[in-house]
């Protein structure tokens, strides 16, 4: 049984956002539930109000508004996975998507909702943070957007304001075709990612222009690996030099060791999966 | 509005269907409490074994993640709205003759989530079909007569189409 709480659906984002100013405290938005719904099983949240977003009709739907991919926050993983724009714009985040979980799971679970969650483990957050996506905020104080390298703060923490709502997901669309998305799970289905790599790279004149290098699993948020991408900068792209690069990720992440694997085999795996993802992403330039 | 509780409508098999809910009841809850349909089974709760499966808007979901409030003008289908006037589903009898279930426990979950797929892709390759069923648990089969059990279903279902 779910702890007693009360259940609210605003039909329109004005009435939601005020209920959210007057309740921040008590309340909690209800995207899919798939989260929400063990945690409060857990007793890991006790809203006083369940506030359903769903009546919100701006909420859902990807579109290409001039350079800019917006998805909105109802957006389920499947849509997104599955949507003809995104496979053509960002096909790395279709390819992350397909890893994730599985069928029922993707047909309730959002964007929004696995952002705003913050586990450090996430499917969704690596690809977003190599693709340098932006999020938008609303509460009745008006609105915010901020860089999504600023929004994870530790395990469940985000930057995110008690009455503020995450409105929409914007990626400028990429110029590159160079990408990659490699997980390490043990069955990728049902566990929790051991490791998670996205890689978006340019290339020019066999050098590195700029690479875009995103982990998680391997420290208290997902991270950018710096280190990596400043040391590649410019570099030529021998076999020599991917690995000397790769073995720099362990500066920036900071793994644990669990139930699913120890830190030690995480650093190992960051390093492999960080050298496997950049020669992927070269090899899309061959093709 | 009765104390403490909210009124929800929907279409349960094809039937609308008006009742007060918890707003803190599942919709597993809802179904089989409330409703009797004891066909959708209660598992882990937790999302991850796929007993509780029931397609919402011809989609599968995990009904024990569904707050039930949140099906407000949703179509549901569970095992008993598949079959036709009496007649099993070819996936039920498809089930049957290839021997697909031992407790049954996964069975109901199994079918509805197998018949989204067909209906969606009716010819699906082995890969498409045990991606389909990755959420759908099952203790006792191996899966193997369950996987031949959707690839005769689909079989029957093509024929069946030639032949109207
Ligand atoms: C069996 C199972 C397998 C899973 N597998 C994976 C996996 O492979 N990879 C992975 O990354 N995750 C996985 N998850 C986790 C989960 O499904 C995702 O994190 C999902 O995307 C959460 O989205 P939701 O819509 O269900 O969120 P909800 O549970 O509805 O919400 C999650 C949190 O976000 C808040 N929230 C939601 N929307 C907004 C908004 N617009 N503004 C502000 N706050 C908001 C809610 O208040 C809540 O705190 C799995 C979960 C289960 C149960
Ligand atoms: S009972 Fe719902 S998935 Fe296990
Ligand atoms: S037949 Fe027993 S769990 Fe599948």
């Amino acid at each position: 049984m779910l702890p007693r709480f009360e259940y609210v659906k605003p039909d329109r984002l004005e009435e939601a956002l005020s209920f959210l100013d007057m309740h921040s405290n008590e309340s909690r938005i209800i995207a899919g539930g798939t989260d929400l719904l063990v945690k409060m099983r857990e007793g890991k949240t006790r809203p006083l109000w369940v506030v359903d977003l769903s009546g919100i009709r701006e909420f859902g739907g990807v579109e290409l508004k001039s350079e800019t991919i917006s998805i909105g926050p109802l957006a389920t993983i499947r849509e997104v996975e599955e949507s003809p724009l995104i496979r053509d714009k960002a096909p790395m985040l279709s390819a992350a998507l397909k890893e994730f979980a599985f069928w029922q799971i993707k047909n309730m679970a959002t964007l929004g909702g696995n952002l705003c969650n913050a586990s450090p483990a996430s499917d969704l957050a690596t690809p977003l943070l190599a693709l340098s996506s932006k999020l938008r905020f609303l509460s009745l104080r008006g609105e915010r957007i901020i860089p999504i390298d600023d929004f994870f703060l530790g395990p469940g923490e985000t930057a995110i304001r008690q009455d503020e709502i995450l409105a929409e997901i914007l990626i400028p669309t990429p110029k590159s075709k160079l990408w990659a998305f490699n997980k390490l799970g043990k069955r990728s289905a049902h566990v929790l990612s051991i490791v998670n790599v996205a890689a978006a790279m340019e290339i020019s004149q066999d050098r590195c222009e700029d690479l875009h290098l995103a982990l998680g699993s391997v420290a208290p948020k997902p991270v950018r690996a710096k280190g990596v991408e400043n040391y590649l900068k410019n570099a030529a792209l021998s076999d020599k030099q991917i690995w000397e690069a790769s073995k720099k990720v362990v500066n920036d992440i900071d793994p644990i060791s669990d139930l699913r694997a120890s830190a030690e085999y995480r650093k190992e795996m960051s390093v492999k999966l960080t050298e496997k993802s950049i020669k992927d992403a070269m090899d899309r330039g061959k093709t | 509005m009765k104390e403490g509780k909210v009124l929800v409508r929907f279409r349960l098999n094809g039937k609308p269907v008006e009742t007060f809910t918890k707003p803190n009841d599942t919709l597993l809850n809802l179904l089989r409490r409330n409703l009797g349909i004891t066909s959708v089974k209660r598992g882990c709760e937790v999302g991850e074994c796929g007993a509780c499966t029931v397609l919402l808007d011809g989609n599968p979901v995990v009904s024990c993640l569904i707050l039930a409030p949140t099906v407000e003008g949703k179509e549901i289908t569970t095992i008993e709205g598949i079959s036709k006037e009496g007649e099993l589903h070819p996936l039920q009898q498809a089930f049957i003759k290839a021997g697909a279930v031992q407790c049954g426990f996964c069975t109901p979950g199994m079918i509805l989530t197998a018949k989204a797929l067909l209906d969606k892709n009716p010819n699906p390759s082995l890969r498409e079909i045990k991606e389909a069923i990755q959420g759908n648990l099952c203790r006792c089969t191996g899966y193997t007569k369950i996987i031949q059990a959707i690839q005769l279903a689909s079989k029957e279902i093509k024929s069946s189409c030639i032949s109207d």
